[in-house]
């Protein structure tokens, strides 16, 4: 998946904010975003498990990204969003703080640093994108998720 | 001609009918002398025969021409099914059936079946001086020129004709290339021939016909007062038709008696002895009477009933609506939406029922090939095959029995000296049967053999270090014999061809239990063991009870519920530190639904308290709730691949406000 968006030069990402921090992740992973709906709290998962909500009939599990990043909490505004992604044919929710615009970046702005960027550990990053004077953390879905292999603890 | 239209339906008739081979050749090998189980293999060959050759599969039509040619020979009493003769005809069908999975997988086939059309000669041969053929057509696809034999009654009304100055003529369509409607075009002719004259018979079959079980070819014999010319003419008025080839018909006096002919030809080839299209046209007769059957693809099916599913979701939606608003139009109308709703959803789900037979009918084959293999002596006695279940919990149940039926024969049935010294009865009985019991079918495999010794089976999972000395001292019998589910058990001392790797029982119990359902042993040692496997009836749509543990809501599927109470909290004993009730006079073991969801106690302990009674098989759980809030008709749906396999809770539902409500996992929650 992340192949394929990267060989071709230019790179279509769905920015968001978790607190201060921009995120990005590639726009053909995205399958809608939602407002905040019920979330209904599933027990007995890990704790950045929300729970699951109601799309149009099926049932999605939902991410609380913060907590999977190990970001500060804070009390979601007006703003919140949940961006429903496509990892492996598999549908997740991801909740996160304010959903900012698409952007078109090249890949020669991508970096790819292996040590940790701001508070996110490396594995859950596929990179780090220069626009301008703005910092963009490009998200690796498949390590967040969890999906196509062993989940690492946070 | 593209055949890979046809390719699904091809499979999926020889699977049938391999397997109904399979099953009437056990039959037969029981009762050799039976003839209308002769028929029924016969018919079965030869309608793989005639499928695989149209097909182009040219082995499978050979292999099956030798076979039918032994089977004849056995129905006309030329020969007698002796062992050996069964015991090829078994391999046959496992050759039939290695043939067509090839086929069905699109790889090249290494099979060989010329050592077994070789044996099948031997036998039709070396067996009886006088090898008769009722009648052998061969006909090439290219041929013009072909002869049909004609049964003894085809020639009787053929004689009668000529005697009313009436002709009998062999006529031959040639459908043109590309014809898109051939079932149509063959009832045309067929239409415009019964007009000028009376078809006594057609080759293939007038039912394969309208199934386009040929190619551009057929023949009838028409028995006309008009001439050849006339005929033609009558054909050829119909469009898409090549050519009519119209040949008067030859009555043989009496039936040649001549040799087997030599199918060497890789061309499509065709035999149809006279008698047999006899039967099967009677036999297909018999069942277009009993009824009409349309195959439909599983995912089409699927996709009808989740459409269902989500028109329940709306009903209930617009109920509460309607009840919120206070409107009694909307009520009134959606009651009467809801019967239909219900009947629509009963519909589909018995759409998708299948009878359990379809799962039992391989396993007689099973167990006489082991039971021979391991020189025991078994009876298999199937009830209830008639039970229906969904057809997802078809498709998923056949390996769990495999495994099942397996162990009882390799490990509970004993060997017929052993049976004997025990004073047994030498032939050992595996009892497989399928019931329905409320809303749940049993299924159980049971044995008469030597069971289960607690005793060896704590041996066993001590030596293994599956537990400790001490704990196995403690255990009861029962608690022992379950063992036998755990994972890396195994009791067979020497491993077998048959059992003994240790993965069995524990992958069984984890595909019933991944089905929704549960499996149980009871065991005496020496007098057999039970096993009894209890499913749910269907999968998608159940009856359920809504209840609010704080402000969250869960649904308890109505099937494991017995009853709810409510009790003061001074009810509530104290049991070797668990908290129990006594309920009619028996003791209930209380489970905390906040506590094992880990839901914040939010609500202060409540002086009265609602519980609700549960049970899985005959143990029993009362689960305290805070509140109840009805009974519903929910639409089970999966948490997905991410959440799966979470303890307690069995799935998800949605609600009439859209609101995504848990599914709790009773049998969890007991233990």
């Amino acid at each position: 998946m992340s192949e394929q968006t990267y060989s071709s030069s230019d790179l279509q990402l769905v920015v968001f904010k978790l607190g201060q921090e921009e995120y990005g992740v590639s726009i053909l992973q995205v399958q809608e975003i939602k407002r905040i709906t019920e979330i209904t709290r599933v027990p007995h998962t890990p704790e950045y498990i929300k729970g699951v909500i109601n799309l149009r009939g099926s049932v999605l599990p939902v991410i609380d990204l913060k907590k999977r990043l190990n970001l500060p909490q804070q009390a979601s505004t007006e703003n919140a969003r949940i961006i429903i992604v496509k990892v492996e044919e598999i549908s997740i929710g991801m909740m996160v703080d304010a959903v900012s615009e698409v952007m078109t970046i090249n890949e020669q702005n991508i970096d790819y640093p292996d040590v940790v960027v701001g508070s996110v550990s490396a594995n859950y990053l596929s990179g780090v994108g220069k626009l301008d004077n703005r910092l963009l953390i490009l998200l690796n879905l498949e390590t967040i998720t969890g999906i196509g292999q062993e989940t690492t603890p946070v | 001609m593209d055949i890979n239209q046809y390719m699904g339906m091809f499979l999926e008739e020889s699977r049938e009918h391999l397997q109904n081979l399979n099953s009437c050749v056990l039959q037969l090998e029981n009762a050799p002398d039976n003839l209308s189980v002769l028929g029924e293999i016969f018919r079965s060959a030869h309608t793989i025969k005639g499928m695989s050759a149209t097909m182009g599969f040219t082995t499978i039509a050979e292999l099956t021409h030798e076979m039918e040619n032994i089977l004849d020979m056995l129905r006309k009493s030329q020969l007698h099914a002796n062992p050996d003769i069964i015991n090829t005809i078994f391999k046959c069908v496992d050759t039939l059936e290695q043939l067509v999975e090839s086929v069905a997988t699109n790889s090249e086939s290494s099979i060989d079946s010329k050592p077994l059309i070789g044996k099948l000669k031997a036998l039709a041969k070396g067996e009886s001086i006088q090898v008769s053929v009722a009648a052998t057509k061969t006909e090439k696809v290219t041929t013009e020129y072909s002869k049909i034999e004609l049964s003894d009654t085809e020639i009787a009304v053929i004689k009668k004709a000529y005697e009313q100055g009436m002709n009998a003529y062999e006529v031959t369509i040639y459908l043109r290339e590309g014809c898109l409607l051939k079932s149509a075009r063959s009832y045309m002719v067929m239409n415009a021939l019964d007009e000028i004259g009376e078809v006594i018979r057609t080759i293939p079959t007038v039912d394969e016909l309208e199934k386009e079980k040929f190619d551009l070819s057929f023949q009838a014999i028409l028995v006309t007062g008009c001439d050849t010319d006339k005929i033609q003419q009558a054909v050829l008025s119909i469009s898409e038709i090549e050519r009519a080839v119209v040949v008067a018909c030859v009555v043989p006096d009496n039936i040649n008696v001549q040799e087997i002919q030599q199918m060497t030809k890789v061309q499509v080839v065709q035999t149809v002895p006279a008698n047999a299209v006899a039967t099967v046209s009677a036999a297909v007769d018999k069942k277009n009477k009993g009824g009409q059957s349309v195959r439909v693809d599983i995912d089409k099916l699927d996709a009808l009933l989740n459409l269902v599913g989500e028109l329940v979701i709306n009903k209930t939606r617009l109920e509460q609506i309607g009840l919120t608003h206070k409107l009694v139009d909307l009520v009134e109308t959606i009651e009467q939406m809801d019967r239909v709703t219900t009947d629509l959803q009963s519909v589909v789900m018995k759409v998708r029922m299948v009878s359990v037979g379809q799962v039992f009918n391989r396993f007689p084959r099973m167990v006489r090939d082991l039971s021979h293999g391991l020189g025991k002596e078994i009876n298999l006695i199937i009830q209830g095959e008639e039970t229906e279940l969904d057809r997802t919990v078809i498709d998923e149940i056949g390996d769990p029995l495999v495994h099942l039926l397996r162990n009882s024969i390799d490990h509970g049935i004993e060997t017929p000296e052993e049976r004997q010294a025990k004073g047994k009865n030498p032939i050992g009985e595996v009892r497989l049967i399928a019931r329905y019991e409320g809303n749940n079918v049993i299924i159980m495999v049971e044995d008469d053999g030597k069971g289960i010794n607690p005793e060896i089976i704590k041996g066993i999972a001590v030596k293994k270090e599956l537990i400790t000395q001490a704990e196995a001292d403690k255990m009861d019998m029962n608690e022992a014999v379950k063992m036998v589910f755990l994972p890396g058990f195994s009791t067979a001392e020497v491993v077998t061809d048959v059992s003994g790797r240790g993965v069995g029982m524990d992958a069984v119990k984890n595909k019933i239990e991944s089905l929704g359902g549960m499996v149980d042993v009871e065991t005496k040692v020496n007098e057999g063991s039970k096993f009894k496997i209890r499913l749910p009836l269907t999968l998608a749509i159940i009856q359920a009870l809504l209840v609010n543990v704080s402000d969250e809501i869960y649904a308890i599927p109505l099937g494991s519920i017995d009853s709810t109470i409510n009790i003061k909290s001074s009810d509530l004993k104290t049991v070797q530190n668990k908290e129990v009730i006594l309920l009619r006079g028996q003791i209930i073991p209380i489970v905390r639904l906040a506590h094992v969801l880990n839901i914040p106690e939010t609500v202060e302990q409540q002086d009265e308290l609602f519980i609700v009674i549960v049970h899985i098989g005959d143990l029993k759980a009362g689960v305290i709730v805070d509140n109840l809030i009805g009974q519903q008709e929910i639409v089970i749906k999966s948490l997905g691949k991410l959440l799966a396999g979470i303890k307690v809770i069995a799935g998800a539902t949605i609600l009439g406000n859209g609101q995504v409500a848990l599914i709790l996992d009773i049998a969890s929650l007991i233990q």
